[in-house]
């Protein structure tokens, strides 16, 4: 491979990066509207953030919101995956279109539906609204990982177990799903960031009570009122910098500790 | 019939399409502490059948049981049957120890019982030092062991072994088959082993049945199958083969046409029939002399021959006929390519098929 | 051999002859599986959907009316068009700036594939919003480049945010991740000992890679694009946020006839056609492709 393909990946990749990190320097400034460079620095943002009820309520509705979503969509999610994976039924084909069209449906066209829906409902404007949408888009999420897993199981462990004299409950508790937890956490941490990160539905459903940070942030943009959005925008991308920071440090541990050349 | 503990087959069938059966009715009894091979080409049923015995797969037709007792209707959990699969199928986020005592921590064993159990079948292996590694972290003889081990521990009736030794390097085979040869010695028990390499079944069973389209096409010691196989197919599924057709005459002798009479010593043989004789490449024995000078009527003309280090394989044609001739290396002449040379058989070791 | 004792003239059919007992409840597992979600998702997901087809075609009355009024209005064709032109631009951008990432991640593995990937991973991971908001401060008009070209003496310095050019360039920035992750997990399955085969067999490497290498990664290449394409149709919150008000998106339309015009007759068949040319672009890709590469 030439040096300038090298070159010229390298550079994509820090294009792509590194105007996010504007935020940064932007959280720190004084200047109450968007001005860069910022004409001074204090960190009066982010106490606001981590003190004002318009900043730390929509955190804390936003993990509760995906921490319920997690839950629903894994409960819902995991089982679908062993049927969809292991075994054949009737309608099968269509039950797997309607797994996976919350992933095709553009998110407003969905947010359109629950606000009338969830309107006769009554669950319009609340939290208990809101994770079950997002559970509906989080499910497909939980699916496409856990039966990608089981594509990838060997089966053959479940029969060892069982020609060992493990009936099928103690299988799956000694044997399937202590192999299948790692994939069972990703789905979990997918599942949790795609409610925790969805803004249209969000934005069109969620009321002031039970505002996720995402709208909260959208609102901020638009009124282009609160310069809070700046810390709020540099704590999300420290968060994902510090999980993907310590895969990262983890798969390169990994390709150092290989033979030289293994990797090439 | 059903002495205690064997196993007996009755007239057992899987079809997973209508109208084509994977295994089609099969019958046979496999004795206690016996070593049985289930030999054949993929596809002839021979992993079905073992599934079957182990409660993977539900038979569509006839019964399996066990000293007596049909299991058929038995989870696979409660067969007591111990198997090592192709795979290993060991359990990757269990170390040695915990994957060899995971049937005893199934049957409730006491603690001290169990270590002491797989401490002993680790021994028997050879892996005592290994009871604390990953699975993974294993070569895949020293997997095949820990399965092995983990099939033996808890006792069980009968071992099924699913072509155990296929991912291993050559070498590393042979030293597990005679290391297989006695565990099985050892503790005398009852091992069904399937396999498609022939010398492998030859080398380790009391008794091999040979499968082929989901039929039993015969079952009997290593010797029998070899040397007196009953069907065309087992004589050229086992070791290398002549196959001549010919037409039986008077008292035991068989017309091979171009290759002339050949007397097996069947006398039980009614003349005139069309049969198949079976003569193993060993069995012949080429002269060294002249054709001229030895006065032999048998000629051979010489098309290739391959060194194997410990002998010759020997191609040539007679009569029109492509013979086999496998020659110990001290014994082969110099025979170049074109050359003729006489050759002679043992007709006692003949065997006719077909009759 | 053994003698036959029993007379098992069970007929020979593909079906088991008895089911053991201990597995009885495995029959039916299946459905005990799969109800419960399915049950959800036609409860929450598929009535709201059938909601909007209804709205659709029931407000303010019954009839085809809110469809014939999209069709009749050159506004609303021309952002179907506008949307229609942007989603291509952004898939082509983000894939000629996606292409060499993957290529590189594929091919060299290793500390530097880690880091390419890493560098996407944590773009691909980070919100929408965050990476709007960035646009919006870099291409705002007291922003960095604004600024440079004030300092480079450009007067009157142009109007960056709120534009389609603006809106066109975020999305692109934003989509590239999905790009090079859907060409990625193409890309690494392919042999790398063709590339070396076409070499010894005296191709050039420009042109073992454009007979090689390019027409393997290419069922990459569509899955990517048909994602990429499809995401920027229903995009909502960039074009809103840092777009021309004039020169809305599609979704942006929806919002709008929802939020400020309460025309929620004429919303539902806006969303209506909207989501049918995702769905006819996901039926294309699944006839010829099957959805489940989709998001492998």
């Amino acid at each position: 491979m030439s040096r300038s393909t090298l070159i010229l990946a390298v550079l994509v990749v820090v294009l792509l990066t590194g105007p996010m990190f504007i935020v940064v320097p932007m959280s720190f400034s004084t200047a109450p509207s968007l001005e860069f460079p910022p004409p001074g620095y204090w960190l009066g943002y982010y106490r606001r953030v981590f003190s004002d009820p318009n900043w730390t309520g929509p955190i804390i509705n936003s993990f509760l919101i995906g921490l319920g979503t997690m839950v629903l969509s894994m409960l819902l999610g995991v089982p679908a995956s062993f049927a969809l994976a292991r075994y054949q039924f009737r309608l099968r084909a269509a039950f797997r279109i309607i797994v996976l069209m919350p992933l095709i449906v553009p998110h407003i066209v969905m947010a359109l539906g629950y606000y009338t829906y969830f309107g006769t409902l009554g669950l319009v404007q609340s939290m208990p609204g809101v994770i079950l949408a997002h559970a509906c888009l989080s499910i497909p999420v939980v699916v496409l990982t856990v039966t990608s897993a089981l594509a990838n199981f060997d089966r053959r462990v479940e029969q060892a177990a069982a020609n060992l004299g493990a009936r099928p409950l103690t299988t799956f508790r000694l044997v399937t799903f202590p192999i299948l937890r790692p994939a069972f956490l990703v789905a979990a941490l997918f599942a949790f960031i795609h409610s925790f990160d969805e803004t249209v539905i969000a934005i069109f459903i969620s009321g002031r009570d039970s505002a996720t940070l995402p709208r909260q942030m959208y609102n901020s943009f638009q009124m282009e009122a609160d310069p809070a959005i700046s810390a709020a925008s540099s704590l999300l991308l420290a968060a994902v910098l510090a999980v993907i920071g310590t895969r990262w440090a983890a798969a390169l541990v990994k390709a150092r500790s290989k033979p030289i050349g293994a990797s090439s | 019939m059903t002495t205690a503990r064997s196993l007996c087959l009755r007239s057992l069938s899987k079809s997973y399409m209508p109208g084509q059966n994977a295994v089609d009715g099969i019958d046979l009894d496999i004795r206690p502490g016996e070593f049985i091979s289930f030999l054949g080409p993929s596809g002839s049923g021979k992993t079905t059948t073992l599934m079957m015995i182990a409660g993977f797969e539900q038979p569509t037709a006839g019964e399996i049981s066990i000293a007596g007792r049909q299991i058929d209707a038995v989870a696979p959990y409660d067969r007591n049957i111990g198997m090592v699969f192709q795979n290993y199928a060991l359990f990757p986020h269990m170390s040695v120890a915990q994957n060899v005592g995971f049937p005893l921590r199934m049957r409730r064993t006491a603690r001290a019982e169990a270590d002491r159990k797989i401490a002993a079948v680790l021994a028997m292996v050879g892996l005592a030092d290994f009871a604390g590694r990953a699975p993974k972290a294993l070569s895949g003889g020293q997997q095949q062991r820990v399965a092995l081990a983990r099939a033996l521990v808890f006792e069980p009736d009968l071992v099924l072994l699913d072509e155990p030794l296929g991912a291993l390097d050559k070498t590393l085979r042979e030293q597990m088959q005679v290391e297989l040869k006695r565990i099985h010695r050892e503790l005398g028990v009852t091992m069904i082993y399937v396999t498609h390499d022939q010398t492998e079944a030859m080398a380790m069973s009391d008794r091999i049945a040979v499968f082929n389209h989901g039929h039993i096409e015969q079952v009997g010691t290593p010797a029998e199958v070899y040397f007196a196989p009953r069907t065309r197919f087992v004589a050229s599924f086992i070791g290398d083969s002549n196959l001549f057709d010919g037409r039986t005459g008077s008292d035991g002798v068989v017309d091979l046409g171009p290759l002339g009479p050949i007397a097996t010593g069947r006398r039980d043989l009614a003349p005139g029939q069309t049969v198949s004789v079976l003569v193993r490449p060993e069995t012949i024995r080429i002269s060294a002399q002249t054709p001229a000078a030895s006065g032999e009527r048998r000629l051979l003309t010489i098309e290739e021959t391959v060194n194997y280090g410990d002998s010759f394989l020997v191609l040539g044609k007679s009569g029109g006929r492509d013979i086999r001739i496998r020659v110990p290396s001290i014994d082969m002449p110099d025979l170049p390519r074109g050359a003729q040379c006489a050759f002679d058989w043992t007709a006692s070791r003949a065997h006719v098929i077909g009759a | 051999m053994a003698l036959q004792l029993t007379d098992t003239t069970a007929p020979a059919t593909a079906a088991p002859r008895r089911v053991p007992g201990g597995w009885t409840w495995l029959v039916r597992a299946p459905f005990i599986l799969y109800a419960p979600a399915a049950l959800f998702l036609a409860v929450f997901f598929l009535v709201p959907l059938g909601l909007v087809v209804w709205t659709s075609i029931s407000e303010p009355e019954l009839g085809l009316g809110n469809y014939a009024e999209f069709f009749a209005s050159t506004y609303d064709l021309g952002v179907l068009a506008r949307t229609f032109r942007t989603a291509l631009i952004v898939t082509l951008v983000s894939l000629v700036f996606a292409y060499p990432v993957a290529y590189v991640a594929a091919r060299k593995g290793g500390t530097i594939g880690a880091f390419l990937l890493g560098v996407v991973a944590l773009s691909f991971w980070t919100s929408f919003l965050v990476r709007t908001y960035a646009w919006m401060v870099i291409m705002g008009a007291r922003g960095p480049v604004v600024g440079l070209l004030v300092a480079l003496g450009v007067e009157p310095a142009p109007q960056l945010l709120f534009t389609t050019f603006a809106a066109t360039f975020a999305m692109a920035h934003m989509l590239v991740p999905f790009m090079v992750l859907a060409l990625y997990a193409v890309m690494r399955r392919i042999d790398e000992t063709h590339m070396r085969a076409a070499a010894s067999l005296g191709a050039r490497p420009w042109r073992a890679f454009a007979t090689v290498y390019l027409p393997q990664s290419l069922p990459g290449v569509l899955n990517g694009a048909t994602l990429v394409f499809i995401t920027c149709l229903g995009f909502y919150v960039t074009p809103t946020l840092i777009g021309s008000p004039q020169d809305k998106m599609i979704a942006g339309r929806i919002g709008q006839e929802m939020e400020q015009l309460l025309e929620f007759g004429a919303a539902s068949a806006t969303s209506m056609i909207l989501l049918a040319a995702a769905l006819a672009l996901f039926a294309l890709y699944d006839r010829f492709f099957g959805i489940e590469r989709m998001w492998r």
